[in-house]
């Protein structure tokens, strides 16, 4: 700091001064007495003193008035100025100014007044006190403004009476240790605090506050915070937002699930109260079945009990037809056996005639077919020898060919010959082969007629017996056919009859049917009657229903417009009750303002007033007091009247007085307001009765609610014409009562209540139940008319084919007669006769076929024997065959010998004529028989012969027989013609008793008949009943009874609907429930859900660790700023340094001015000059002299000045000095010129100046030393007050 | 699970979810952020190397590919780059909670991402999507079309219809029956897979690899986040491998596919700290340290020499890929230490006493941490 411009005005002697300083060495110079300590003063009091202090009064000229003023301009570190004026006074008068510049040019006011003391002790630091503290009344004091700013007569003042330690603030200190510390600081220690500095500096001002710039290491982890913070904050609520959705969710979720309990308990009450409502009606209408099923069943007993004597009477009947009909079986069975024994008779008669008769005639036809037979067995043994001998012819031929053969081979030489002999051979064997053929011809003939032959005459007799036997059992056969005939014509007339009267017996049936099918179409016709009358019920009951529905609405409706008209008479009432005219709320709002608007001004005039009135003669006085009338006492006494706003005193004839309180203004705004009031309030609350505001707006509002009474009033008459509009039509209400009765009519004579009954058992769906019973019913109605229809249908075909089947029994019957009459006796006994002829000729038959077989027998021994002669005839020739082959293949060999010979035919050619010969003999071969052996063929005949003698034997035995059968056969004629007379007498006997007994049965059969068509009907009638189903439908319908559940409450169609009503309610509940949880979820869907969380657990784990990151560098620089503090503190508790620092200097500067006389200045921890250390011993510095104390104490400012690197005012410092002394200062003073600013006030400018170094006139100072030197001369300066 | 034989192996997928691409890591400095955000794009190279090591028929993306549904395009365009780049397969990538598909999101029709896709890669933008990945094999998948909801995502799917005998895969996201806030994140009923007649279930949320319950079948499978997000997730790092035989029999593994290990160590003495700095792949290590010490002046010089080493500086690479220490636990015991200042001036002496005097009250950590600056300072200045 230094001091560059100096105002004075009216301070002290000083009128005036100004003086420009410059940076070095400032002498001003002036004689004594010029004012030049005032300046000094000047100084140290607009520094240091604030302007209205009292000691500004020791400033003020005694000579000029004014305040005494100062202006100073300081240039500070930075070359800045300040500019500081104080005007010192008390009052308005004292005035302070702190400006700035930092052109050197214009000036801005940085304080004024009692602040400008603050920035200039702050800006200084010189550790005085802070104005209008506790401290010493004048000038602040401290050590450095001793040091600095002493006043000429305490120069020594800094070196006994003052220290560090006396300072009112620590500022002074630190700015000492500041400036000092570093003279003595270790280069470690420097080097630490100087790097705790700078970590310090990073994070903190210098006023110790944390720092806010974009380099603060702060700044980034608390943005990074912040940006955590409201992160978290936003995410905590979205997450509760979440939570409360869920919890929502979670609440509507329960509330809906306790809503579906409620609903499914309701819906089982529900069901539980149809099911139960269903059984009872079930119940009911199973009772009702049961009943009529148990009468269906007593009906059936009655005609059961018919039945079982119907029965009893039929099997009675039945019995004694049985007993007739035995009676006419045993009858036939006599009439029978005598017919049987009849036909016997007559057939074996008949038989035996015939017999007779055809066996004459076959036995001359096998004579005469025997006859033949032996001739031809004769002419077959003659081919036979024929045969035989040819066969010898043959043999012989053939050994002969074959011997020329040989000869033939022998003579190979003769081709030619060879050649002939191989044709001739094969024309040879052709010939044997014919010749072989003709007599196996011949063999077959002759076998076959010795087989036809024996068999004729073998079978001649049989057949004869057999042809007797044959015509017999013919004509027995033909009588039966006949009896059969007649029987069968009787059996289909019987069976005609049976068929009419199975006929009968179907028309019966069809007839039942009919009658049943009518049952049945009546019952249907029933059911659907009924069926229709429980719909006209029904449609009656709703009609009913309808109409009373409509009824009800249409008295609800009535009800609805006589309630609206009622509300709207109420609302009429109340309106009519409103009085007309009264103001708005907001007029009364108005009237009420206004009211207390006037209160408040007549409140304004409650001044208070005291009149006391002395009569001096008797004289009449009226008074009122704030309207109210007094009585006056007569006389004289004094009369006190007191009133708050206006009193009014009339004195008798002579004067009105009005004492009025309150101020004029205060009076005019009261009159105005009542004038008001009187206009616009009165007139109101006059026309309304009433006395207030209050009261007025008491009817207002009273008015407003009546209002709003009829309002509503009329809402709801509204809402009930509403209600009335929606309602149907009254003649929807004659329609449904017309239908109502037109359905009552229809139903009249029905049993309403049954019905109605029988309906409510349908239950809820009767309709439904309704039409499919009507259909139903229907339906049944329609089968049985079908029924009917096709029972009548099958009835009169019934009786078409009876009529027709009676019609061919009795042809049938008339057939039988005719065809019995024909038989001329009884078919059956014709029938059993012809049976037992049959049966006799049959066995007779059988008989010769048993004869025709013994017979047939011997033939084929015989034949077996002819066969086996000729088989072995066959084995000869079949021998002479392969024989023959034999010879064919050695032909075919001498063939080849012959081809091979061929060869020489040419050489033999020649010779030809020769063979004439051998021509000869091959005709000779051609007339030779096959080569046979023929001796078997000879025994073979022989055999042939001797069997047919044997057969021949046989025939004549038979012959004989036949005649003895002759004879027997006469006398069994003779035998049977006597009994067929018997058996005729027999048989009529047996027919008339069997005609007397059909009598009895057919009388018997009647009333069967009768008994079993009364049983039918009956059954008929017990079918129709149907007991049985009725009976299996009551124990059903007794079951069903037993299974229905028992009723553990009474459940009506009332409750039913209670319980819908309850589950329609739920339902309901439960849709909105639903709805409800449904937005919930869709408000959960827009929150965030996990993802915030998971972002919040996130952000909080970033924020936890950008907090303990900011504790971190919190704590780290909070460690540095204790830490610098601490080294600080440290330094500071190490006072010796300041004072070491000190001490060395100006010890130094010391020493050179007493050449080392005094040794080192000790000086104490608080810049305490304790003494001088000489020869190790500390000295006190009272004891130099005084010149040597002001310039010790001189050397100690300037060496402070020099640290702090302040200006310091030197006011004749060096008084008591001599000039050697001073002229060392004087070179002291100039070389610390070069660090610090220094004004040297002094009288004696000689010992301190050059002759070149005073101002000269003209100038306003001069300058020298390169600037580090200036003098003025204040009698230039200063301008005193004359 | 053993991969079934060749010939046996009817389908192949790559089944993976939560790449979680824009994802922030506010718990990281930004230096450790840029690393974390940028891995997850580029674990995407190695996922599309598994599908084609392992012929894979379709890729399967879970969900929560996308932290947020509407990212910059500085996270969408380098993932269709890559998947234009790939060879060409079936992927499909559904909509999770985090990324659902709403109007603005890069997953929405008419989004410029949808544009830059290749043919080959689907998206599930219906709630009845339906493809087939090869004959007798359809995928069924419904996506997330909010942040939170209560509706079933597989519920949604279609039943399994009488006589279908197709190997049916379903892709959906949510939470599992077990899962904590399950009810409000889309939540998976435990028998969803059997009910729906799914062979597979693939879904994807949580970020550890896990089949819900586990061996179930039909499997329900999470594969986790194919790069961890945070510490705490022991069976990230992974995708799925699934096999699907001839007669239907599924088959999956695990498959790393992971850069980062993701590790939190809790350091009790200066001995394990010396120990675990000497550690191999650190470098590919997502570090948290827990200091619990009580250390003197100098092992705390030591400590903090070591966790400069790990963390690095700008000078040098850290010895662990990225270090988070916690260091709320790490006390200075300062005891004796002025026995390191003994030769010192009386003012730093002065200092020191001063400071263990303070230490005894109210600023106890304030002056123990001075203490430790005074011991740094002096020790430097010493060392200088």
């Amino acid at each position: 700091m230094r001091l560059v411009h100096l105002e004075v005005e009216r301070f002290q002697c000083i009128e005036k001064a100004e003086l420009e300083l410059g940076p070095g060495l400032n002498v001003l110079y002036g004689p004594n007495d010029l004012g030049k300590s005032s300046l000094a003063w000047a100084i140290r009091a607009v520094l240091l003193l604030q302007h209205n202090s009292v000691v500004h009064e020791r400033f003020v000229s005694w000579c000029g008035d004014g305040e005494p003023r100062v202006a100073l301009t300081i240039a500070d570190d930075d070359e800045r100025l300040w500019r500081v004026t104080k005007t010192f006074g008390g009052g308005s008068a004292g005035r302070s100014r702190l400006e700035s510049s930092r052109d050197r040019r214009t000036f801005t006011t940085e304080a004024t007044g009692r602040e400008v003391d603050d920035r200039l002790r702050a800006m200084f630091r010189w550790g005085v006190q802070k104005p209008g503290g506790q401290g010493p009344r004048g000038l602040p004091e401290s050590f450095l403004t001793q040091v600095l700013l002493a006043e000429q007569d305490s120069v020594r003042k800094v070196l006994f009476d003052t220290s560090l330690e006396n300072d009112p603030d620590e500022a002074g200190r630190l700015r000492m240790v500041e400036a000092l510390g570093a003279l003595a600081q270790d280069p470690l220690f420097k080097r630490i605090l100087d790097d705790t500095q700078a970590r310090v500096d990073t994070a903190f001002t210098p006023k110790g506050r944390k720092k806010r710039t974009a380099d603060s290491p702060f700044l980034a982890i608390v943005n990074e915070q912040n940006d955590l913070q409201a992160k978290q904050d936003d995410l905590t609520r979205r997450v509760r937002e979440t939570e409360a959705a869920d919890a929502k969710i979670r609440d509507l979720a329960s509330e809906r699930d306790r809503i579906n309990t409620d609903l499914e308990e309701a819906n089982e009450a529900l069901r539980a109260a149809r099911a139960d409502l269903v059984v009872r009606e079930r119940r009911a209408q199973l009772e009702a079945q049961l009943k009529d099923h148990e009468a269906t069943i007593g009906g059936a007993r009655e005609l059961q009990e018919r039945i079982d004597r119907l029965v009893a009477e039929g099997a009675q009947v039945r019995a004694a037809a049985s007993a007739g009909e035995a009676a006419v079986r045993e009858a036939d069975g006599e009439a029978t056996e005598a017919e049987r024994a009849l036909d016997a008779a007559r057939g074996a008669l008949d038989v035996l005639t015939h017999a007779d008769v055809e066996q004459e005639r076959r036995m001359t036809e096998v004579t005469a077919a025997r006859d033949g037979a032996m001739r031809r067995v004769e002419a077959a043994e003659r081919a036979l020898a024929e045969a035989t001998a040819a066969l010898k012819r043959a043999e012989k031929i053939a050994a002969e060919v074959k011997d020329d053969a040989a000869a033939a081979l022998r003579l190979e030489h003769r081709a030619g010959e060879l050649e002939r002999a191989v044709a001739t051979a094969r024309d040879e064997r052709a010939a044997s082969q014919q010749a072989l053929e003709r007599a196996k011809d011949r063999v077959r003939e002759a076998h076959s007629a010795a087989k036809v032959q024996a068999r004729a005459l073998a079978q001649k007799e049989v057949a004869n017996q057999r042809l007797q036997r044959r015509a017999a059992r013919a004509d027995a056969e033909a009588r039966r056919k006949a009896a059969i005939e007649a029987r069968d014509a009787a059996r289909r007339a019987s069976d005609a009859v049976k068929a009419v009267e199975a006929q009968k017996g179907e028309a019966d049936r069809a007839a039942e049917r009919a009658v049943a099918a009518s049952a049945a179409l009546a019952i249907a016709e029933r059911g659907v009657e009924r069926w229709r009358q429980l719909e006209l019920v029904a449609a009656y009951r709703e009609a009913r229903a309808t109409a009373a529905q409509l009824a009800k609405e249409e008295a609800a409706v009535a009800d609805a417009r006589a309630k609206a008209a009622e509300l709207r008479e109420t609302a009429a009432t109340l309106r009519g009750s409103v009085a007309p005219g009264l103001p708005t709320a907001a007029e009364i709002a108005g009237l009420r303002e206004l009211h207390v608007e006037r209160r408040t001004a007549e409140a304004r005039l409650g001044g208070g007033l005291t009149v006391t009135l002395r009569r001096k003669q008797p004289l009449p006085v009226t008074w009122e007091a704030d309207g109210e009338a007094l009585a006056t006492p007569a006389g004289r006494a004094a009369v006190v009247v007191v009133a708050k706003q206006v009193l009014r005193l009339e004195l008798g004839d002579l004067a009105e007085l009005e004492v009025t309180a309150g101020e004029e203004d205060a009076r005019r705004a009261a009159t105005a307001l009542r004038e008001r009031w009187r206009q616009e309030a009165e007139p109101v609350l006059a026309a309304h009765g009433v006395a207030g505001v209050d009261e007025l707006d008491a009817r207002r509002r009273e008015a407003d609610e009546r209002e709003r009474e009829a309002d509503r009033l009329e809402c709801d008459a509204s809402a009930q014409d509403e209600r009335a509009s929606r309602r149907p039509a009254s003649g929807d209400l004659g329609a449904a009562e017309a239908r109502r009765d037109e359905l009552a009519a229809e139903l009249s004579g029905a049993d309403l209540e049954k019905l109605g009954d029988e309906l409510s058992r349908l239950g809820d769906r009767w309709q439904a139940s309704l039409k499919q019973q009507r259909d139903r019913s229907g339906a049944s109605r329609d089968a049985a008319v079908g029924a009917l229809e096709q029972a009548r249908a099958l009835a009169q075909q019934g009786q078409a084919e009876l009529e027709r089947l009676r019609t061919e029994a009795a042809r049938l019957e008339a057939e039988a007669v005719r065809r019995g009459a024909d038989l001329g006796e009884d078919w059956a006994t014709v029938v059993d006769a012809c049976d037992r002829a049959l049966t006799e000729s049959d066995a007779a038959l059988l008989d010769l076929d048993r004869q025709e077989a013994t017979l047939g027998a011997g033939s084929d021994d015989d034949q077996r024997a002819a066969d086996a002669a000729l088989r072995d005839a066959t084995k000869s020739v079949e021998a002479c065959g392969t024989r023959y082959d034999e010879q064919a293949e050695a032909w075919q060999r001498a063939r080849e010998a012959a081809a091979a010979a061929a060869s020489k035919l040419e050489g033999t050619r020649a010779r030809a004529r020769e063979l004439a010969f051998a021509e000869e003999w091959a005709a000779q071969l051609a007339s030779s028989s096959p080569v046979l052996p023929l001796a078997r063929w000879q025994l073979a005949v022989r055999e042939a012969t001797g069997a047919l003698d044997a057969a021949r034997a046989v025939c004549a035995q038979a012959e004989r027989q036949l005649t003895d059968s002759q004879a027997a056969r006469a006398a069994a004629i003779q035998a049977a013609r006597g009994a067929v007379k018997t058996a005729e007498e027999a048989f009529a006997k047996a027919r008339d008793l069997r005609a007397r007994r059909q009598d009895a049965l057919k009388v018997a059969g009647d009333r069967s008949h009768e008994v079993e068509l009364a049983l039918k009907q009956a059954q008929l009638e017990l079918a129709q009943s149907n007991v049985d189903a009725a009976r299996q439908a009551a124990t059903e319908l007794r079951g069903q009874l037993a299974a229905l559940p028992t009723l553990a409450r009474s459940t009506d169609v009332d409750g039913v609907a209670h319980h819908e009503q309850q589950v329609a309610r739920l339902t309901g509940h439960l849709r909105e429930a639903n709805d409800d949880l449904a937005k919930a979820r869709g408000a959960l869907e827009h929150v965030g859900g996990a993802i915030v969380r998971e972002q919040l657990r996130e952000v909080e784990q970033a924020l936890q660790q950008a907090r303990e990151r900011a504790r971190q560098v919190e704590l780290e620089y909070d460690a540095w700023k204790l830490l610098l503090e601490t080294l600080r503190a440290s330094e500071s508790s190490e006072g010796a340094h300041l004072g070491r620092a000190l001490a060395g200097p100006v010890s130094r500067r010391f020493g050179e001015l007493t050449s080392g006389r005094y040794g080192n200045l000790e000086i104490g921890a608080h810049l305490d000059a304790t003494g001088l250390r000489v020869a190790g011993e500390v000295r006190e510095l009272r004891a130099l002299s005084a010149g040597t104390q002001d310039q010790l104490a001189t050397l100690l400012r300037l060496c402070i000045a020099e640290q702090l690197r302040s200006a310091i005012v030197l006011d004749d410092h060096l008084s008591q000095s001599d000039p050697a002394r001073v002229a060392w200062f004087n070179a002291v003073l100039r070389s610390a010129a070069q660090h610090v600013q220094i004004i040297l006030i002094t009288c004696r400018p000689a010992e301190l100046l050059g002759r070149d170094e005073f101002q000269r006139a003209g100038e306003p100072a001069f300058v020298g030393a390169a600037g580090l030197l200036r003098s003025v001369d204040l009698t230039r300066v200063i301008q005193r007050f004359p | 699970m053993s991969r079934p034989e060749g010939d046996d192996v009817a389908l192949r997928l790559l089944h993976t979810a939560d790449w979680h691409l824009g994802r922030r890591f506010p718990s990281f400095d930004e230096a450790d952020r840029t690393k974390l955000s940028r891995a997850r794009l580029d674990v995407l190279d190695q996922i599309l190397l598994k599908a084609d090591h392992e012929s894979a028929d379709a890729l399967l993306c879970a969900g929560d590919l996308f932290e947020e549904p509407d990212l910059e395009r500085e996270w969408w365009e380098p993932v269709a780059k890559k998947l234009t780049a790939m060879r060409p397969r079936p992927v499909f990538l559904l909509p999770g909670n985090h990324d659902p598909l709403q109007p603005g999101s890069v997953y929405y029709p008419g989004h410029s991402f949808r544009r830059a896709l290749p043919p080959w890669v689907h998206v599930v933008d219906r709630d009845d999507f339906e493809h087939e990945l090869k004959e007798g094999a359809v995928l069924y998948a419904c996506p997330c079309r909010s942040r939170a909801g209560q509706r079933d995502p597989a519920l949604a799917l279609p039943p399994r219809a009488p006589g279908d005998e197709r190997i049916r895969i379903g892709l959906v996201h949510g939470s599992t029956f077990d899962a904590v806030d399950c009810q409000t994140n889309f939540p998976i009923a435990k028998d969803a897979a059997l009910l729906r007649g799914f062979d597979y279930l693939a879904i994807g949320d949580t970020h550890s690899f896990r089949d819900v319950p586990p061996g179930a079948r039909p499997p329900v499978v999470y594969p986790g986040a194919p790069e961890a997000t945070t510490f705490g997730e022991p069976g990230a790092g992974n995708v799925v491998a699934v096999f699907v035989s001839q007669s239907r029999r599924v088959t999956f593994r695990p498959e790393r596919v992971a850069y980062w290990t993701w590790s939190e160590r809790m350091v009790r003495s200066l001995a394990e700290l010396r120990a675990l700095a000497s550690e191999p792949h650190l470098a590919r290590t997502v570090l948290r340290l827990v200091l619990d010490l009580r250390l003197t002046a100098p092992e705390m010089a030591e400590a903090e020499a070591i966790l400069t080493e790990l963390k690095g500086t700008a000078a040098a690479h850290g010895r662990a890929g990225i270090l988070q220490v916690m260091r709320e636990r790490m006390t200075l015991d300062t005891r004796g230490i002025e026995v390191n200042f003994a030769d010192l001036p009386e003012v730093v002496r002065a200092t020191v006493a001063q400071l263990q005097e303070l230490e005894r009250g109210d600023q106890a950590e304030v002056a123990r941490e001075a203490l430790f600056h005074l011991f740094r300072l002096v020790r430097a200045g010493g060392a200088s």
